[in-house]
């Protein structure tokens, strides 16, 4: 059971509330001239919350910096229901007529705090108290005054901003047209790169019947009175011996890079372990974080069977019982090639791939000095000149063609591509703008990259272009395209960097500001005719409606 | 045909590298042990602790080596003054060491031994040092206050059978019996002894030796050679010990008392856990050290940022405590001896220095934080804003960006005081300067965030960067004002800026020096709302031992860093707080200063706050952080808080939220984060987590008056702001070890921060049968013992106990300043009987008019059996009073609100509208009678198990004046025309 009672003779009017004047009912302070209706009081002299009307208070009450109503709706001209929910208040604050201006809310704790709050109250309306002396001169007029030039500055830039985004808009279908006409002349090329290689599969395939042909024949013939088996077992013998005596060298290499390795990956675990993160050293974090980097994708990376090293080492101290295939026996040739199959292919890439991604990194934080590279060994093919050749020239013809596939496809991905509204983004492609904010230069390029640089010339990688968004804008309070630029360099201890443009109409490219909002998340906000589209669409009214809001620095 | 020859070695190696995979994978985010010493690997610790087991083995037939010369004794203007003779074995001559008991007029003794050799310099120093010889005797000046020595002049002296007693303290009430041989000292209060110095015989003054040349080879080590006692290296860094080993060390036992509390500042247990062995004992002493401890963990004695070396035992009916006045590295053990009582016996250690105790009798909490604070000085009166809620992040990177969080505050309604600024500010984190690209014009962000009354926070440590061009660095060496290495040259050392030198604020030309650098128009672009932060002032050296500084480097006077490392901390935070009470604010005038530290020592509490350094996002961190702070409370410095959020890492939506309701209950209450966590600032957080966070912060807002009224307690009596059960309930047994819940001031608020994930419900303890009441929907909750509390997301588990009054100020401003000008609500608990009464103090926050009487202080107590409500003046000069009640004529009282109404009236007639009640003004200010009287409204209970409520509208009473209420029931035939 709740009641509320009310007892007792009210206390004096408070200056917050206005006595009717003969018929005519003065308006409550605060409140919205629209409301004025419901607080119009009885003939007895009261009047009732505005949600709970079952409750029903004396006129006194009103504004009388107390809160009786549960709603708060008592004290549309105090803040002495500050404190009651806005979701529960069906006030949305104190009324500042704003005469000369626009008029506008006020949330009701900043109702006599001493504080003129001309951003919203230009007529100074809320400090009627004057607690603590405060005194706010009402300054609607020059408040007007400049927010009019201010609106009527906005006004021109939006329309050279609707001028340039049409332009842009119009070069945009051209280049679309472009791009549809490549794609015809592009499958033409296909077709004709295709026919090539059909040709120059088959004229290869002649010349190694003809070769293979001039080889059997030679091996038929003999050579120095020795049988062809025992020219291949020679040959074999020595191959295989060879092959043995390079691989025991692999392996020592390979033992000696992998005890290299374990070394230089324990002081890495110990740098890691031990740095003192405290010292925020970006190129030490860096360093621990490709470290990190490094260690996840060798986890992910397919673990090597375990009894690889015995197949190796097995491979190495065979002996073999050469005896044993003395005998006349066609398949020796074969047996070559099985002997062959014996090493472990994964074995050389494996050890090598390891160890120069690690140098890589090591290289790149100054780790280690640059290795001179060493001259390759070149390769000793046995395939006759006019074969290379011919193959040669296949494989370039493929490549000709698998590149003109690919260059179809992106044509036609292209065509499927969000370019923004009316496409316009196609006309800034490579558009690249850039501005100075603190110690670092910043800068994105449509449909590219953003970056950012610092004094000394280096770049950091903030993302390239993944497409757009509609986000709201808290400063303008309004709904914006976004540009996402996403999948830059990684933070240590943190995501890969990305960064968001925010785009306000303007017939200029031009970065107003960027922040680091969240770690490694940047956020520009910047002005294009792109963005012009909204404003464009709403025409005239557009213009004039977006006027009390859109800023344009 | 595959060949399988596998060698073991490879299969290892292979195996190797698979466990340094996963051993790669775990993130190791933990404390780095390794960097902080064990007491093992600590000389003097482990000699000690050896020391002290081989004397309590029963084999070894202990006798303490300590004996009082008796016709040394002299006792004069209440100071007994002795010489102790310490027996060397293997030597005839007894070292002396100088022993002065000093008795205090409200009852607190000290016990201070030196040693004679030393004092007179009659010593040789290792190596080419140019420390000094003496043992360290300055820790008094920089912990106790300057006027401390209040002599009790009355002390009454027995000699009898080797027995000194002397008799002292108020109305003589407390015995301190000396007995001379072994030597050791029984403090007796109302003829049971509380506290015994030497208890168990582990008494070691180490007094100076030569270093004995290296035994030949086969003979045995001399004794005086001590373990540890020399050269010492840790971590890469040799200690060179000028003076070799030079501890001192005494057992302190406290009999019949089984709980200790104090010593902070550790992440542990409010009530200490024993280290000796024992169900759940630590292995490690407690230590106190202070260090940059990154990453600290928690449940552990292990040392952090700060010390404050004193210590409060508790009991039914009694509380006592001591003081161990030593800033050198200090550890201290405890043990638990279960008879048919619990004695706790405690053993404390220092590596250098006087043996300097103090010995407080209570008997309750409040005589023994008031005989503390008579010597270590009472809790400064901070600015109002201070206590406020503080926005801080490392970092706020721009200008932009710090007027982008103002806004958004503003934008969602949320109050906050103080935006911080961490070192990312300055210009290559050299301090004086702002970042020429990111802080142009920071004289211009002043004024903006100056606007809503807010205030800027500025980080300046202690480290000044050693480079080019800095007129900082300049004028440090010019003036010959920094910490100097073991040669007396000036020490260089690593932090923020690379190469540093530190500012040696022993110095007192320093302190002058480095008040001239905060002037406005030498620290350009600061204002009258700049205050400031110090920072790594333990001080962290990132390149020193424990990341610190060595011990053998020099201060001013040439004493040793060792002897005064736990004092650095406060004699540079001393030095700001002196710098910014020197700012001339206008007119000639000055203002309070706001100081934030993370290093402190006793004494701290006089200027300024502390926080507990870099925790961590996780739940137990804010676990840790309630029991931190209340012993933080015990130790005289209560003005204290924890990273809202957590430093490191990330919290979940679920944590935030539950730090805020947590952190609104600190007495400095501030979030912060790491430059590698997500931007957390409540708005940020979505619904409805932003709502709840704002009505956490509001709260906080509109208990203000509450908060400041208990600093002002803090200020004048020593009591702490927030109070654990013990502290609140001191013969509640049950609730001696309850740390997870704490009463704030005197309001009979009683909070119980939720601080585990999914938590929806908790058990507070009550620790009486006092009727206890729910502060949102005023539900009862009655009976001594463990009650649930249900406690959603939304709901912080708060209740209002019987008895008490609350005041508040209930319009939610933007900020503390801009609520200056409100009224008061007052909240009146009523208990069984009906009663309650509460306080409260007010001024104007900023200035020290107070100190002239500018101020008020009100005692509101409402009697229920007459129904009156009487607002009492406590100021102590009518006179100055009345000045400031008139420039504070303006504050009134807007709403007294009545729970558990039914408890003095008979409410259940104005529920039935059988009665009508109203308010008369019986009297104001003056004795005279006005005519007044206030509409009431009354809110009947929704059933038994909760209160009713009576709220008497628009009071507008005069805050500062004095009045009577008369609550009058009148029939229901009186019922006035105008009712509703």
């Amino acid at each position: 059971m709740k009641s509320i009672l009310l007892l007792s003779l009210p206390l004096a009017l408070a200056d917050g509330s206005q006595k009717p004047i003969g018929d005519a009912w003065a308006l409550p302070r605060g409140l919205n001239p629209a409301l004025s209706d419901k607080y119009r009081p009885s003939s007895s002299q009261t009047f009732n919350c505005l949600t709970q009307p079952q409750i029903s208070l004396p006129i006194s009450l009103l504004n009388d910096d107390f809160c009786d109503c549960p709603d708060g709706s008592d004290e549309p001209g105090t803040s002495a229901c500050a404190h009651i929910s806005s979701s529960v208040n069906p006030l949305p604050g104190f009324f500042c007529q704003n005469q000369g201006h626009v008029p506008a809310y006020i949330p009701f704790n900043r109702i006599n705090d001493g504080i003129c709050d001309y951003e919203t109250c230009c007529d100074g309306s809320d400090e009627w108290m004057g607690v603590g002396g405060i005194k706010c001169p009402n300054r609607c007029e020059e408040i007007g005054k400049e927010a009019r030039k201010a609106a009527e500055e906005r006004r021109k830039l939006y329309e050279s901003g609707i001028r340039s985004y049409k332009k842009l808009v119009e070069k945009a279908v051209f280049v679309k047209k472009e791009v549809e006409d490549k794609i015809v002349a592009v499958t033409g090329e296909i077709k004709r790169y295709e026919g090539l290689v059909e040709e120059k599969k088959a004229g290869l395939k002649k010349a190694e019947d003809e070769e293979k042909l001039k080889v059997d024949k030679l091996a038929a013939t003999g050579d120095e009175g020795k049988s062809r088996h025992q020219k291949l077992l020679d040959y074999s013998k020595d191959k295989l011996s060879d092959h043995q005596e390079k691989l025991s060298k692999l392996f020592d290499e390979a033992q000696r890079l992998k005890e290299e390795l374990d070394k230089t990956e324990k002081i890495l675990k110990t740098f890691k372990e031990e740095y003192n993160p405290n010292f925020n050293d970006e190129g030490v974090k860096r360093a621990v974080n490709s470290w990190e980097d490094y260690l996840a994708a060798k986890a992910t990376e397919d673990t090597l069977t375990g009894d690889y090293l015995a197949e190796v080492t097995g491979l190495m101290y065979e002996s073999h019982r050469w005896e044993e295939y003395e005998p006349e026996d066609d398949d020796i040739a074969q047996d070559m090639y099985a002997i062959e199959a014996f090493l472990p292919p994964f074995l050389r890439t494996m050890v090598h791939e390891q160890l120069s991604s690690l140098r890589t990194s090591l290289v790149e934080y100054g780790l280690l000095a640059p290795r001179k590279p060493k001259q390759s060994a070149k390769s000793t093919g046995t395939v006759p000149p006019h074969i290379q050749k011919l193959t040669d020239d296949l494989t370039s013809t493929e490549s000709n063609l698998s590149q003109k596939k690919s260059e179809l496809t992106n044509l036609q991905n292209d065509l499927t591509k969000d370019y923004g509204p009316q496409s316009v983004f196609r006309s800034l492609k490579d558009v690249c703008t850039e501005a100075a904010s603190g110690e670092y230069t910043y800068s994105f390029c449509h449909l590219g990259r953003a970056t950012q640089k610092n004094r000394e010339g280096g770049s950091t990688h903030l993302g390239d272009w993944t497409g757009f968004d509609r986000r709201y804008d808290d400063e303008i309070e309004q709904e914006v395209t976004v540009i996402k630029y996403e999948k830059g360099l990684r933070c240590w201890n943190g995501p890969e960097r990305s960064a968001y443009v925010y785009l306000r109409c303007s017939a200029e490219e031009k970065i107003l500001s960027v922040a680091e909002t969240e770690k490694c998340v940047y956020k520009y906000v910047a002005t294009s005719p792109a963005a012009c589209g909204d404003i464009a669409a709403e025409g005239q009214e557009g213009i004039v409606t977006g006027e009390a809001k859109r800023q344009v620095n | 045909m595959r060949v399988s020859a596998l060698s073991p070695s490879n299969s290892a190696g292979g195996l190797t590298i698979l466990l340094l995979l996963l051993d790669f994978i775990t993130p190791a985010a933990t404390v780095k042990h390794e960097n902080f010493k064990t007491c093992s690997q600590s000389g003097f610790c482990r000699r000690n602790r050896a020391f002290a087991d081989h004397a309590l083995t029963p084999e070894s037939n202990w006798v303490s080596p300590y004996e009082i010369k008796e016709n040394t004794v002299l006792l004069q203007n209440g100071i007994l003054s002795a010489e102790i003779l310490k027996t060397v074995p293997g030597q005839t001559e007894k070292v002396v060491l100088p022993l002065n008991i000093n008795f205090q007029k409200n009852g607190a003794v000290r016990v201070t031994i030196d040693e004679l050799k030393r004092t007179k310099g009659d010593i040789v120093l290792r190596g080419e040092s140019k420390a000094r010889k003496e043992r360290y005797n300055e820790a008094e000046r920089w912990a106790l206050i300057p006027d401390w020595d209040v002599r009790d002049d009355k002390v009454v002296y027995d000699n009898q059978k080797g027995q000194i007693t002397l008799t002292f303290g108020p109305e003589l009430k407390y015995k301190a019996i000396v007995t001379v041989y072994p030597f050791n000292i029984k403090f007796e209060r109302d003829g049971e002894t509380h506290v015994v110095l030497n208890d168990r015989g582990l008494m070691n003054v180490e007094h100076w030796r030569a270093q004995p040349a290296e035994p030949e080879e086969g003979k045995e080590k001399s004794p005086e050679d001590l373990d540890g006692g020399w050269d010492e290296t840790f971590g890469g860094n040799t200690d060179t010990k000028p003076r070799g080993p030079e501890a001192v060390s005494m057992d302190i036992s406290f009999p019949g008392y089984d709980h200790v509390f104090g010593i902070p500042s550790h992440a542990t247990s409010l009530s200490l856990k024993t280290t000796r062995g024992g169900e759940g004992a630590y292995e490690e002493p407690y230590r106190l050290y202070n260090a940059d401890v990154f990453e600290y963990i928690v449940d552990s004695p292990m040392t952090l940022y700060g010390s404050i070396p004193f210590m409060q035992a508790h009991r039914k009916g009694s509380s006592v405590g001591v003081l161990w006045l030593n800033a050198a590295e200090t550890w201290v053990d405890v043990v638990k001896e279960k008879k048919t009582k619990t004695d706790t016996k405690t053993h404390w250690v220092s590596e250098s220095g006087q043996l300097d105790v103090w010995v407080f009798l209570g008997p309750t909490p409040q005589t023994l934080y008031k005989a503390y604070g008579e010597l270590t000085g009472f809790t400064k009166m901070p600015p109002s804003f201070a206590i406020a809620y503080h926005q801080c992040r490392w970092n706020y990177v721009s200008e932009d960006d710090v007027k982008d969080v103002d806004r958004k505050f503003d934008k969602h309604d949320i109050p906050y005081d103080v935006i911080w600024l961490d070192i990312e500010y300055t210009d290559g984190k050299r301090y004086f300067t702002f970042d020429p690209l990111t802080f142009k014009e920071p004289e211009k962000m002043m004024k903006n965030i100056d606007k809503a009354e807010r205030k800027v926070v500025l980080i300046i440590d202690p480290h000044i960067k050693n480079t080019e061009n800095y007129p900082v660095v300049e004028e440090l060496k010019s003036k010959d004002l920094a910490v100097k290495d073991k040669s007396g040259d000036i020490y260089e050392g690593w932090c923020w800026p690379g190469s540093s030198h530190w500012i040696d604020a022993f110095n007192p030309a320093a302190i002058e020096w480095w008040k001239s650098l905060f002037k406005f128009d030498r620290f350009k672009g600061t204002a009258k709302n700049t205050y400031i932060w110090n920072d790594m002032n333990e001080p962290s050296v990132f390149n020193g031992p424990e990341t610190t500084m060595p011990k053998d480097n020099l201060h001013f006077g040439n004493w040793e860093h060792r002897d005064l490392h736990n004092l650095n901390g406060m004699t540079f935070m001393n030095a700001t707080h002196q710098a910014l009470e020197a700012r001339d604010v206008g007119k000639g005038k000055t203002q309070r200063s706001f100081v934030l530290t993370r290093a402190f020592f006793a004494g701290a509490q006089r200027l300024g706050a502390m926080w507990t350094g870099d925790n961590e996002a996780k739940w137990e961190h804010l676990q840790a952080s309630l029991p931190m702070l209340l012993s933080q409370g015990i130790a005289g410095f209560p003005f204290s808080g924890a990273d809202v959020g957590g430093f490191f890492g990330n919290p979940s939506k679920e944590l935030l939220t539950r730090w805020y309701q947590s952190g609104i209950w600190y007495p400095f209450f501030r979030a912060h984060a790491h430059i590698d966590a997500k931007r957390r600032e409540p708005y940020l957080t979505g619904e409805p987590y932003t709502s709840i966070i704002r009505d956490a912060i509001r709260l906080r807002y509109a208990l203000l008056p509450a908060w400041y009224t208990a600093f002002h307690r803090a200020s004048k009596d020593g009591m702490p702001i927030i109070r654990p059960n013990f502290v609140a309930h001191p013969d509640d047994e049950e609730g001696f070890a309850i740390d997870d819940q704490a009463y704030i001031g005197d309001t009979g608020l009683l909070v119980k921060p939720v601080v585990g994930e999914g938590v929806d419900k908790v058990d507070i303890h009550l620790a009486d049968d006092e009727i206890y009441y729910d502060y949102w929907t005023h539900k009862i909750y009655q009976g001594k013992g463990k009650k649930e509390y249900s406690a959603p997301l939304e709901k912080i588990p708060l209740l209002m106990r019987g008895g008490h009054i609350i005041p508040r100020r209930d319009r939610p401003r933007r900020s503390s300043g801009l609520m200056k000008h409100d009224p008061f609500t007052l909240v009146l608990v009523l208990n069984k009987r009906g009663h309650a009464m509460g306080w409260l103090y007010h001024d104007d926050g900023e200035s020290f008019d107070y100190k002239q009487g500018a101020y008020i202080h009100r005692q509101f107590m409402y009697n229920g059996s007459r129904k009156t409500l009487s607002s009492r003046d406590l100021h102590k000069d009518r006179a100055a009073a009345e000045t400031y009640k008139k420039a504070a004529s303006a504050l009134q009282i807007e709403k007294i609100v009545i729970v558990g109404a039914s408890n003095s009236l008979d409410t259940s007639a104005l529920a039935e509208g059988r009665s009508k009640a109203k308010a008369i003004l019986v009297e104001d200010d003056n004795g005279k009678v006005k005519e007044w009287h206030a509409s009431l409204g009354y809110t009947a209970a929704v059933d038994k198990d909760h209160g009713d409520v009576l709220v008497i509208k628009n009071a507008k009473l005069k805050i500062g004046n004095d009045w009577t209420i008369y609550l009058e029931q009148v029939g229901a035939e009186d019922k006035p025309k105008d009712e509703l």
